[in-house]
């Protein structure tokens, strides 16, 4: 979104670069840090049972980007965590180095953190006499206490269990079903009933129209499921004028909503979709799985299995 | 100061000098030809009385003998020597080894380096190289043709000018541009602390490999004698668009009891006419030796000569200089001194780094530097710092070298070392029981920036370091961190007996251009079968290690059915869809005195036939938060668009875009607006038509 | 004042996790309406238990007393009236890290299983039904959660003062507990200063200087102006995993974690700075809508 501010702030990029990571009194791998798309992920072989992880960072600007007669005097960088889910924000002045980059560590306690965690840096200066005014910030990090690898892929978790299962009661009064979407967590669940005869190994097999017939089917499934998750929790996100949520549920909707309402900003959309599903009218429902479809891949996969269906019972004749 | 010759050597010369005989001067001196011969050949040296009687038959005086004074207008007794045509007939259109490679600087740069690598003299300390590309013009340029006697060979170059032949169309371009602009470039090449051109004349040696001989691979003649000389010596003549390179070398042994200045010229034309007459093409600067029919030979030069031909060096420091005249990049891409010098420091870094590079307490086994002057300018000598033009893996060298070298990579510096294993297959010839069956290469992996030039590379290199294999690992940069690796194989990793037959084996499998390791003539001949496969496994085995070294782990989900791989991603994309509503395209305002934001919005419209009717929303923004609602005092339309009653938009039908200007009202600041940031979007206009 | 027709039977002995997929499943109209309880055999099957259950501070029963305790206490009052007693208390009984604090689980757990009779005292209206997310809801939704963070967040050092005055004033625990910049110590101690002092603020007033603090922080790093101390990550952590069952005081306030107290001078350095905000928004007469 295009924003204004009052007064000049620094051109070109900051950047901030997470040099090495202690987490207690060993040095996580490289491979775990991912510069390109700014993720650190701490959930290693090593377990969960750290306390603290220690980020050296490093800021810097485009050469010559920050000059002081006119960004202002009392230029500082601060490093910033910040994670909405436990709440918690730590604030580390950074120091320059003498070559025109601010470094430092930044501490990561684990016990007031406990899932993705935002890391950037703000450049600040007093400007028109107003002292600790931004004058840029980095684009965030993840640090990410439950990520394995630093991947900026975000998938459904695919579960595939017998629904019948002693340790799933949650399953049970689904265990006639081939699956069911649990979209209450953090990634959403997709569960594969393995007692379901046949479903796994189907879908586990070689291409045919049937399998990928039952893959778009279970994608229009999940994505509807999750339409109206991501809905609901914008409805409760308790504002007057319901903004599109942050996390997998903002994803879904912004992914959606141009598919459900074309020409209506992703705002508007969203409050058009939460009337339409206060009024419960079917057409909505109609409009919902419309935009699964594309997620779902059901054109191509549906369509590309009639095709085949067609080219065997054509040679076989 | 140069030593004495010895006396043997300076009798033949002077007998040659003078077209006479062994046995005629016998028979003047009245002695036998065996005692003239044990004279010329240094098995004896003559009594003073035959010296004096000497002296008289070769019309010099006494003392001339006895310091054995060469003759003083030597200098003038240099001249050109041109080959006639095959009696047969046959044409040749440019030199063969020339065509065998893409002759521009790079390729000549890797050549030349690499032959003066080989010839390092005194291994506890660097071959230096220098590389200077001189522009000489006007008088600079008319006084070196004079130096050689460019009037001699002028009608030789001329005819073979044809534009229908690539070799006689650089020809032509060489010579217009040394005519029109009355500027030539020289690129000398010097290597110091290198063995020198030694050996023979005609025989071989390192001198005829150079000098006399195409396509004489160094490995068919051995490994010592002109070992190093092979095919890529045909790039120094490519490189020149007139054919012409000089050369002076300093012996590190002594060749007709002399070590400094051995010089000799050599130009590679085309089969050609000149006066009616036919010449095969090649022709030689030099002494005539009348023992050949005139044919050119080495002789050794005065410094003054040397100067004149842009080709002293100091004295005592074994080595050659060779120096091309009409210089040029073939490729094209360097077409001045500039681009040139770029072209070539590039090349030099890519091939040679790890050759460059210090570590360990030990210097490197090269150093190079690169010059440009004009005409009598001294010129910048620059060096090319491995440090500088290829950083990352110059770290990662070096770290090894001083054994600083890490198991898991921490940190962005960081370098692993890992383990190769090449399996040795067993030589044809001469194996033995206890031959060593594997070689332990070192691989180095240190991380990079993403967008480094050789970021995922792996660089390939044996005892002399010099790249020999550099290309990117298929695969890599998925899910890795992008990284450089180095392979150093055979001596490059150590001296243990594995690493020597490693070292044999691998260059054995390398091609004249030295840039790979695969199967070649030479290995099929020197290993039992199955010998380049090992090589491609260990190859294929060092990918698969430094790709390991720094991949991520798998994210979870190995076991996703293929088709819902797809379906079950969340944060793909809506690639491609162009928005179906207005959006601002572009905010600009300011603070007014009073408080009050101005701001100029442009809007982004999808074409339709109805109008787009919209609210502009003002707001400032909320740190983590959606933002406070501000309220316009006035709105202006500007383009594409009217103002209503209520305060909302309306677009002028099937336009693409509009613009409009509003000033905030200060009475519904949350905050004053110098604190506030601002933000404009479009909201749909409630009750309005759609 | 709804009635309890089903009284829990068989407490669990310790607090659980509950998934919002089962917990939402169970918020049936009846137990929303204070009818009904969720099935206890039922939830307890669908729920977990935290790695280290055994520690004394999962113990089930202080919490549910203190809870009990409090729809006692105040059976004569606004229920409204009673967070500002509680909060305070559940930090101290509810022995808890963020991080544990942060999985909705639990929360659930303790709303649908252990004490679900406080949630309907305190949010059914005479008539009505309780919103199920302040069964299962976003922390500062759900009726327990939002006091517990009230408490973690408002909290100066180990002195719940502060909450106190914060959870007096809805509007703070409906507005300023969900901003991002009362995250950073100072600014949270400087806003409940104002709200505070004599005569404290309107309702009114309390968001409009919840709105502009949240607007000038997108210009302005509070944490350089008023930088706060590290937290004593130690002292909490002691505090938390110190024995449980340690009396909770009823009539004095209780004393939290041995935590670093926010620095007075960068509380000192934005009262000023936010008196202003206020002032100049009653200039501008007009309370914004309130910050999300």
């Amino acid at each position: 979104m295009k924003r204004l501010v009052p007064y000049p702030t620094v051109a070109g990029p900051v950047e901030l670069a997470v040099v090495r990571v202690r987490v207690d009194d060993w040095t996580l791998p490289v491979q775990l840090v991912n510069t390109t798309d700014r993720i650190v992920a701490l959930h290693t072989d090593r377990g969960t049972d750290w306390n603290e992880a220690r980020l050296t960072v490093a800021v810097t600007t485009a050469p010559g980007a920050l000059r002081p007669e006119h960004h202002g005097r009392d230029q500082a960088c601060t490093a910033v965590l910040r994670e909405r889910a436990t709440n918690s924000v730590t604030a580390v002045r950074l120091h320059p180095d003498g070559s025109g980059a601010w470094t430092g560590e930044v501490s990561l306690d684990h016990t007031r953190h406990a899932g993705r965690v935002l890391l950037e840096a703000h450049l600040t200066a007093t400007v028109d006499d107003v002292a600790g005014r931004i004058i840029g910030s980095t684009e965030p990090w993840n640090v990410d206490l439950e990520a394995r690898t630093p991947t900026a892929v975000r998938t459904v978790r695919l579960v595939q269990v017998d629904f019948a299962a002693d340790d799933r009661p949650e399953l049970h009064r689904f265990r006639a079903d081939p699956w069911h979407v649990d979209a209450w967590g953090d990634p959403p669940v997709l569960y594969l009933n393995k007692a379901f005869e046949g479903l796994v190994d189907l879908l586990h097999a070689d291409a045919s129209p049937t399998r990928d017939t039952v893959a778009a089917q279970v994608g229009v499934d999940v994505w509807s499921t999750l339409f109206l998750a991501a809905l609901g929790a914008a409805a409760e996100s308790g504002d007057d004028e319901p903004a599109v949520p942050g996390g997998w549920h903002g994803t879904v909707l912004k992914r959606m909503l141009p598919d459900v309402f074309p020409d209506l900003s992703p705002a508007d959309a969203l409050a058009e979709a939460l009337k339409r599903r206060r009024e419960g009218d079917a057409g909505f429902h109609a409009l919902v799985l419309h935009a699964a479809g594309r997620p779902a891949r059901l054109n191509p996969m549906l369509g590309g299995a009639i095709r085949a269906l067609r080219r065997a019972s054509e040679s076989g004749r | 100061m140069e030593e004495a010759d010895d006396f043997g050597p300076w009798l033949g010369r002077q007998l040659r000098r003078r077209s006479m005989s062994q046995n005629e001067l016998a028979l003047t001196l009245d002695v036998t030809r065996a005692a003239v011969s044990a004279w010329v050949t240094g098995r004896a040296e003559p009594r003073p009385d035959k010296k004096r009687a000497i002296a008289a038959a070769l019309g010099l005086d006494e003392v001339a003998v006895t310091v054995r004074e060469e003759t003083p207008t030597q200098a003038a007794s240099v001249t050109w020597y041109h080959r006639p045509a095959h009696v047969d007939g046959g044409r040749e259109f440019g030199n063969p080894a020339a065509f065998a490679f893409d002759a521009d600087l790079s390729v000549l740069a890797r050549e030349a380096t690499q032959n003066s690598l080989d010839e390092r003299l005194d291994n506890s300390r660097p071959v230096r190289m220098r590389y200077t590309l001189h522009q000489i013009t006007g008088k600079h340029l008319f006084r070196f043709l004079d130096a050689i006697q460019w009037s001699e060979i002028e009608p030789h170059v001329q005819a073979a000018e044809d534009p229908k032949r690539k070799t006689g169309r650089v020809i032509a371009d060489g010579l217009r541009e040394m005519r029109e602009n009355s500027s030539l470039i020289l690129l000398r090449i010097d290597d110091f602390n290198a063995n020198g051109l030694t050996g023979s004349d005609y025989d071989d040696g390192r001198f005829a490999a150079v000098v006399r001989r195409q396509l004489d691979s160094s490995k068919s003649s051995g490994d010592t004698a002109g070992g190093s000389y092979g095919l890529g010596k045909a790039t120094l003549w490519a490189t020149s668009r007139l054919g012409l390179v000089l050369i002076n070398s300093t012996l590190s042994e002594t060749h007709e009891g002399r070590r400094e200045r051995r010089m000799i010229g050599r130009l590679d034309l085309p089969w050609h006419v000149v006066d009616g007459r036919e010449w095969a093409g090649p022709g030689w600067f030099g002494e005539p030796d009348r023992t050949r029919g005139d044919a050119a030979r080495s002789w050794w030069a005065d410094t003054e000569t040397a100067a004149s031909l842009h080709l002293d060096r100091p004295e005592g420091e074994p080595g050659t200089s060779f120096l091309i005249v009409g210089a040029h990049d073939a490729s094209g891409d360097a077409q001045d001194l500039p681009a040139m010098r770029d072209k070539l420091v590039r090349s030099l870094a890519d091939d040679f780094w790890a050759a460059m590079t210090t570590g360990g307490g030990r210097p490197p086994l090269l150093e190079v530097t690169v010059v440009t002057r004009r005409d009598d300018e001294e010129g910048v000598e620059e060096r090319v710092d491995p440090h500088v033009h290829a950083p990352v893996r110059a770290r990662a060298l070096r770290a090894f070298l001083n054994g600083e070298t890490v198991d898991a990579i921490t940190g962005p510096t960081d370098v692993a070392r890992l383990s190769v294993s090449l399996v040795l297959p067993a030589r044809k010839a001469g194996a033995r029981g206890d031959a060593p069956t594997r070689h332990d290469a070192v691989l180095l992996v240190t991380p990079c920036a993403d967008d480094d030039r050789h970021a995922n590379h792996i660089t390939a290199m044996r005892g002399n370091r010099m790249t020999v294999v550099d290309r990117r690992i298929g695969g890599a940069g998925v899910n890795t961190v992008a990284f450089q690796a180095v392979l150093l194989a055979g001596v490059a990793a150590g001296d243990a007996s594995a690493d020597l037959a490693a070292e044999r084996l691998l260059r054995t499998s390398e091609p004249p251009e030295h840039n790979a390791w695969r199967r070649t003539d030479d290995l099929t001949a020197s290993y039992v079968r199955g010998a380049a496969t090992r090589i491609a496994e260990f190859l294929k085995a060092a990918d698969v290690a430094a790709v390991t070294a720094v991949a991520r782990p798998e994210p979870g989900g190995g076991d996703m059915p293929a088709p819902l791989r797809d379906i079950l991603r969340l944060d793909a994309a809506g690639a491609g869809r162009t928005t179906g509503y207005p959006t601002v395209k572009d905010l600009d305002g300011h603070l007014q005195e009073d408080g009050a934001w101005r701001i100029r919005v442009e809007v982004r419209l999808p074409e339709r036939p109805d109008a787009w009717h919209l609210v502009p929303k003002l707001r400032f923004a909320v740190r983590g938060g959606g933002g406070l609602p501000v309220e316009w005092a006035t709105l202006v339309a500007r383009s594409n668009c009217t103002v209503e009653g209520d305060g909302s938009l309306t677009f002028t039908p099937l336009s693409r875009s509009a613009v409009f200007e509003g000033v905030s009202d200060p009475t519904s600041h949350p905050i004053e607006a110098a604190l506030s940031v601002a933000q404009v979007d479009l909201a749909r206009a409630v009750g309005g038509a759609r | 004042m709804p009635t309890r027709t089903t009284a829990t039977t068989d407490q669990p002995a310790h607090i659980g996790l509950l998934p919002d997929g089962v917990a939402r499943a169970h918020l049936t109209s009846a137990v929303l309406r204070g009818d009904e309880v969720p099935p206890a055999r039922t939830v307890d099957r669908l729920s977990t238990s935290p790695s280290d259950r055994a520690a004394p501070r999962w113990e089930a029963a202080p919490v549910r007393q203190l809870l009990l305790d409090t729809t006692g206490r105040f059976r004569d009052h606004r229920p409204t009236t009673a967070d500002r007693w509680l909060a305070p208390r559940l930090h101290t009984v509810l022995r808890l890290t963020r991080a544990e604090a942060a999985d909705p689980a639990l929360w659930n757990h303790l709303a649908l299983r252990i004490a679900p009779e406080y949630v309907v005292w305190r949010w059914c209206p005479a008539g009505g039904a309780v919103a199920a997310s302040r069964f299962s809801g976003p922390f500062h939704v759900q009726a327990l959660a939002r006091l517990w963070w009230a408490a973690e967040l408002f909290r100066d050092g180990p002195d719940y003062a502060p909450v106190v005055t914060a959870c007096a004033n809805q509007d703070v625990l409906n507005t300023v507990l969900r901003s991002q910049a009362i995250l950073h110590r100072p600014v949270a101690q400087a806003l409940l200063r104002l709200v505070g002092e004599d005569g404290g603020l309107t309702g009114r007033e309390v968001n409009a200087l919840s709105a502009a603090v949240g607007a000038a922080g997108s210009t302005l790093l509070y944490e350089v102006l008023a930088p706060d101390a590290e937290t004593d990550t130690e002292a909490v952590r002691a505090w938390i995993g110190s024995a449980h069952g340690s009396y909770v005081p009823y009539d004095t306030l209780p004393e939290g974690p041995d935590d670093v107290r926010v620095p007075q001078a960068s509380v000192d350095a934005l009262v000023p700075r936010f008196r202003g905000f206020l002032a100049d928004a009653e200039v501008r007469g007009r309370a914004p809508v309130p910050a999300p």
